[in-house]
């Protein structure tokens, strides 16, 4: 991982573990003339299954697994487990993923009005929290398309902007630097294209998901990690994926000062209890 | 009015034939080698071949054309060869300035740089070497240069040359790349 600070998870979690990585298909530096309008969440748990393939191929048939997906990754996590042999992984790590997209977007619009409506109680940015509240106020939340379901990220987005403002939820880091835009394997322009183009492409597809129904055929040991202030995949979803997951040993730990990206606002308790999760069941 | 625009046309030759007269020789072809950065810092070489259209003396505004051959590497992420016939325009001043502009259109071959490999519906692994893909490559391009050495010699020139590329098909769409070239040009 060319991340120029040490500090970064990634960087302290390749100590103990091999990562893996990938661009799916369409996405971030991939390259290969995929079609845009072709993707599915069919065609992506393919993929995966080739790199869970590969893997075994050139390390060893016995090696030890994990699955972690964090938001998107999170949702194609649970459509690969839920419909290919999910006993290859020794457990399962969600991080802020969405497994009812539809929900997703009502759950945003009820609590950007709770958090909101509690700021502005407590006199802290009252205009800013009323403008946004206004905002997903007037935004559908119902049967929403792939549009109406981005604009409603947005606000999302720039909740948790203005509660890092707040001083509630910590400071995560950079996406991009010079040293990973000139000096690293990523490509910002291939990079911005690929999922410009993905989610403009896949967005209808993405506001149709729904795998709540499924969510009882996992079986194996699953950790939930989420960002207490997560408006763009808020706690909600998260206690109802813990309460329908069928692993025997399953756990939900939220993050406190956390939106989207536990892993960037807290690193260090996101390597603890990841470590122990691992540990435990590798 | 119209003999006085008759009369300016006339001077203007008669200057233009005169300044020209004050370079010793022709030359109408030029090579170049220069460092090609893609995105700056991804490395490479270009070299380019370009032969006037004209020998005429009295043009200091030359048009041309030429091949381009750029070889750069993205480190982990691909290595690219690209060939490109290209046109333009190159003007030289007297006092050793000069510029250029050219649009190109050609050839990339893009490789993969890493170890890559192919997995069947079965889940059977292969290696596949040299793995990559072919697109159609074409950019406009500027120049600045100055000649090194006696003025009107005309024998070398040092230049910095920014590029607009684009690769398409890339992902079905096209992709942009920005390049910037700084080296020597040989007049011969």
């Amino acid at each position: 991982m060319d991340n120029e600070n040490k500090q970064h998870i990634f960087n302290q979690l390749e100590k103990y573990y091999a990562m893996v990585y990938y661009d799916q298909r369409c996405a971030g530096m991939s390259q290969g003339n995929c079609d845009y309008q072709q993707l599915s969440i069919e065609q992506y748990v393919d993929d995966l299954d080739k790199i869970v393939a590969l893997l075994k191929a050139r390390f060893g048939s016995d090696i030890r697994l994990f699955l972690m997906g964090h938001s998107w990754g999170g949702t194609l996590g649970i459509a690969y487990l839920t419909t290919r042999d999910q006993a290859q992984f020794r457990g399962w790590i969600e991080v802020d993923g969405g497994h009812d997209v539809p929900q997703i977007v009502r759950e945003t619009k009820q609590l950007i009005n709770q958090v909101g409506g509690e700021q502005i109680r407590q006199g802290r940015s009252a205009s800013q929290w009323q403008q946004l509240i206004d905002k997903v106020n007037a935004s559908t939340v119902t049967n929403a398309t792939g549009e109406q379901t981005l604009s409603v990220n947005k606000l999302a987005q720039e909740s948790i902007n203005q509660l890092r403002a707040d001083g509630l939820v910590n400071q995560e880091l950079p996406l991009t630097s010079n040293r990973t835009v000139f000096f690293s394997p990523f490509s910002l322009l291939a990079f911005n294209q690929n999922n410009g183009q993905t989610v403009g492409a896949y967005k209808d597809k993405l506001a149709r998901i729904n795998l709540t129904p499924v969510l009882p055929r996992i079986q194996i040991p699953t950790l939930l990690i989420w960002g207490r202030y997560d408006f763009i995949v808020p706690p909600a979803i998260a206690d109802q994926a813990l309460a329908r997951y069928g692993s025997a040993q399953k756990e939900l730990v939220y993050f406190a000062r956390s939106g989207h990206y536990p892993q960037e606002s807290e690193p260090a308790q996101f390597e603890e209890v990841l470590k122990r999760f691992i540990d435990m069941n590798k | 009015m119209r003999k006085v625009l008759t009369i300016l046309s006339w001077c203007l030759l008669v200057t233009d034939y005169g300044l020209a007269q004050q370079t010793p020789q022709s030359y109408s072809n030029r090579l170049s080698v220069a460092y090609s950065g893609e995105m700056i810092f991804h490395y490479g070489i270009n070299v380019a071949y370009h032969r006037s259209f004209s020998d005429r003396l009295s043009r200091r505004i030359r048009p041309f054309y030429g091949l381009n051959m750029t070889g750069y590497r993205h480190p982990k992420n691909h290595i690219s060869l690209l060939i490109m016939p290209e046109v333009g325009y190159a003007y030289k001043a007297p006092s050793g300035f000069s510029t250029s502009l050219s649009a190109q259109a050609g050839y990339m071959r893009r490789f993969y740089d890493g170890e890559t490999f192919a997995v069947d519906s079965q889940g059977q692994v292969s290696k596949r070497p040299w793995a990559g893909t072919n697109a159609l490559a074409y950019g406009i391009s500027g120049s600045l240069g100055w000649e090194l050495g006696q003025p009107h010699r005309r024998q070398t020139d040092v230049f910095i040359q920014p590029k607009l590329l684009w690769e398409y098909p890339y992902n079905t769409k096209s992709l942009f790349h920005p390049f910037i070239n700084i080296g020597f040009s040989r007049y011969f």
